[in-house]
């Protein structure tokens, strides 16, 4: 074997790959060259190097924390998984890479004051099993809500008034509401406006904006959730964006407009007469009964253009500066403003003048800082959007915006940072300091969870019975009752009282997605409690109730051994 | 006589509670009925999942990666798009190779990642320092082959860490990176004599 031939087959050799007959060619040729012998070596040390590369070993907190992340994680996306399951889907969108970015459609409803009187006066149609998110963050000024037409009287809401579908919200002169839709979306009321909120749940968020301008900052939607808000003339579904839309009503219904100007994603806009536009993202357009307006380019589109490609479209649009739409009077707004088109960093360096200007009354620059906090999220620079929240903590006078803080600090170092011991303190602090507070129920289960997944069981099975308890009527409380029962007979070997909880379920919530499993481990904590008449005839009931359960074969082993232990006597 | 249906019974259930660790036709069924149950969104059944293959994951990811922080995201990670992808296993190919091709998946992204975020400056030849020329520590030397490794472009570098460190057949390399055996062993041996090269110095000495 030449010097050639051995370096073609070095690998195989070192893997003990080669047949027995080039083996001994090899090794005969190993023998006599020392240069071959060399590579060899330096292979063979190179191989048990890399065989002896060590990986540090995690302790179990490490683990503990690992496995909270993903539960963490996993917990939305169940929750995304049920509440599609009972809805009906539809069609995801087409757009390629635009799937991802925002997006959202906006179809035309009928101007006719028959349909428009029919649109406003309908109450609140929001099933009660939806899980409602729905909750005001901020409120500047004087915001009112009320339940039936503008002629009736306006009752004044604030920052804890939480029964807010089937309201109308409208906000007097420089005045402003921010509301929370649901995790991550978020619809901010201008002043002088009025909305409807229609329904606002896991499934369907609707509202009508009778006048005024509405932003919406929209998470992205899944397959049969839809996120809607109708004016006069025109009706917008999203499925993930940052938009403005503001209608100006005018008596002849005719010459009402809606304007709308897409600050993240993509729009497709149609107005009244079948006419559409795509709207890109820092562009604008201006919808009436028979025309859509691309004010910068004077382009009007004039004749149904919905079947062309939408791409088509996409250069229509005129981008608007910051210059059109940065009020220059009013600092707080103006960083708003900033916020919105996206530029963070001037934001946040606006928002730090207005907070250290002494002069300026302690709300606005509070308000300041909530807004640098928003906008440190956004950039999710999450350590330092703590550190403003702390700011506001500490510096704030008004209780509601000290409450605000203190959950949102503790919401972000569970969700964001992963700091679960300070969200326990922070959380504990909330709990004590606001036990009436509008994030209480969800202070209080979040709370439980976090301990239950760092193992202390006494505390967790204390704060969920502190739940059940405090939130009977919660739409969590099936969820909470099964988290209790699990940590009872499996962490705590407390069957007693596992089985009374397991019993409840059944009763209770027999068509809950828990009853199964109830049913199941009521059975066990039977077992366990030697009472086996009971434990195997709840085992033959789950197999009646779930033939197909989850559950079958271990059910099936334990009461079939009944039978076969009795035939046995 | 209930003493004996009860002594049956702790037997019956402590099988079922050790099926796992029984034979390997139990294995290979317990593990089943353990994806379908977790496949199925049962949290206990995912939960025992990560417990068994957390320190499989780990490994490798913490081998391809090294970054604490991109090593606790991939794992992670890896563990959200197994969660998310089981309803789609269908057992073809081994759990532990599938499992192994996710991680290395999302490892590879975090690297590709890292190489558009960062500019290496990494010096193509390793030599030791003064002090490893008459007794290169153990340590020192893990480090430098870090080093080397991180040198070599990923799809080499994934190659060496599934053979060489993580004692995987190139078989399964193949089916764990969907590749023809021919180019994992390309592969392999591309990436071992460019780890050569760069720590040639440092290996001689040894």
């Amino acid at each position: 074997m030449r010097c050639s031939d051995f370096l073609k087959n070095l690998h195989q050799f070192a893997n003990n790959a080669l047949s027995d007959e080039l083996r001994e060619d090899a090794l005969a040729h190993l023998n006599k060259c020392r240069n071959c012998s060399d590579e060899l070596n330096s292979l063979k040390t190179l191989l048990q190097c890399l065989a002896q590369m060590p990986v540090p070993e995690k302790d179990d907190s490490y683990w503990q924390n690992m496995n909270l992340r993903i539960c963490s994680e996993i917990k939305q996306i169940s929750r995304v998984k049920d509440s599609n399951k009972s809805i009906l889907s539809f069609p995801r969108s087409s757009f390629g890479k635009w799937a991802i970015a925002a997006l959202f459609l906006i179809s035309v409803v009928s101007v006719s004051s028959y349909f428009s009187d029919k649109l406003f006066s309908k109450q609140n149609t929001s099933s009660t099993q939806e899980i409602s998110f729905l909750k005001i963050v901020d409120i500047q000024g004087q915001v009112f809500g009320d339940l039936s037409s503008d002629s009736d009287p306006e009752n004044p809401i604030d920052i804890k008034s939480t029964t807010l579908e089937g309201k109308t919200i409208r906000t007097a002169e420089s005045s402003s509401l921010r509301l929370q839709t649901d995790d991550k979306s978020f619809l901010d009321v201008a002043e002088k406006t009025s909305l409807l909120i229609k329904e606002c749940n896991q499934k369907k968020q609707s509202f009508a904006l009778k006048h005024g301008t509405v932003t919406a900052q929209v998470n992205k939607r899944n397959a049969g959730q839809t996120y809607q808000i109708t004016t006069a003339n025109a009706s917008c579904e999203v499925v993930g964006t940052r938009f403005n839309l503001s209608f100006k009503e005018n008596p002849d219904p005719r010459e009402s407009q809606t304007i709308l100007h897409v600050l993240e994603g993509r729009v497709l806009f149609i107005n009244a007469s079948g006419f559409s536009v795509i709207v890109d993202s820092g562009y604008q357009a201006v919808a009436s009964h028979d025309t859509i307006i691309m004010p910068h380019l004077k382009r009007t589109v004039k004749k149904s253009e919905k079947d062309r490609n939408q791409n088509d479209f996409k250069d229509h649009a005129t981008k608007i500066t910051s210059k059109d739409t940065v009020p220059k009077d009013d600092a707080l707004k103006a960083a708003s403003a900033l916020m919105e088109s996206g530029s963070l960093d001037e934001a946040i360096k606006e928002l730090r003048k207005i907070h250290s200007t002494q002069d300026l009354p302690k709300n606005i620059r509070i308000n300041a800082l909530q807004k640098e906090a928003r906008c440190w999220k956004m950039k999710k620079n999450y350590s330092q959007a703590i550190k403003t929240l702390q700011q506001v903590l500490n510096q704030a006078d008004s209780d509601n915006q000290k409450e605000y803080a203190l959950f949102q600090i503790a919401s972000l170092q569970r969700n964001e940072i992963h700091d679960f011991d300070s969200a326990i303190l922070n959380l504990k602090r909330y709990l004590s300091d606001f036990p009436q507070g509008i994030w209480a129920e969800e202070a209080c289960i979040t709370l439980a969870e976090l301990y239950q997944l760092q193992k202390n069981y006494p505390n967790a099975s204390e704060l969920y019975q502190k739940f059940i308890s405090q939130y009977p009527k919660s739409i969590r409380l099936e969820s909470v009752l099964y988290s209790l029962a699990r940590i009872y007979s499996r962490d705590m070997q407390d069957c007693n009282k596992a089985l009374n909880i397991y019993s409840q379920i059944e009763s209770q919530f027999p068509k809950s997605n828990f009853a199964e499993d109830a049913l199941f481990w009521k059975a066990e904590c039977l077992f366990q409690l030697k009472r086996i008449s009971q434990s195997v005839s709840a085992y033959k009931q789950y197999l009646t109730r779930y033939p197909d359960g989850k559950w079958v074969t271990e059910a099936q082993i334990r009461s079939g051994y009944k039978i076969t232990a009795g035939t046995a006597q | 006589m209930l003493g004996t249906f009860l002594s049956k019974r702790k037997f019956l259930v402590n099988n079922l509670n050790n099926k796992y660790s029984s034979t390997n036709k139990y294995i290979v069924d317990s593990e089943k009925k353990l994806l379908e149950q977790a496949a199925k969104g049962d949290s206990d059944a995912f939960s025992k999942l990560f417990l068994t293959y957390k320190t499989l994951v780990y490994r490798v990811v913490y081998r391809l990666l090294r970054i604490q922080e991109d090593v606790d995201d991939a794992v992670q990670q890896t563990f959200i798009e197994v969660y998310k992808s089981l309803p789609g296993y269908e057992g073809k190919s081994k759990f532990t190779t599938w499992l192994y091709r996710i991680a290395v998946n999302v490892s590879i992204q975090h690297l590709r990642k890292r190489r558009s975020d960062t500019i290496s400056d990494f010096d193509p030849e390793i030599l030791p320092s003064e002090s490893n020329k008459d007794n290169l520590e153990h340590l020192e030397l893990h480090k430098q082959i870090e080093t080397a490794l991180d040198a070599i472009p990923i799809k080499k570098r994934v190659v060496v860490v599934l053979h060489d460190i993580e004692e995987r057949t190139m078989e399964e390399i193949a089916a764990i990176l969907n590749i023809p055996l021919g180019t994992v062993k390309s592969r392999l041996f591309h990436g071992r004599d460019e780890m050569r090269k760069k720590l040639q110095k440092i290996l001689e000495s040894v």
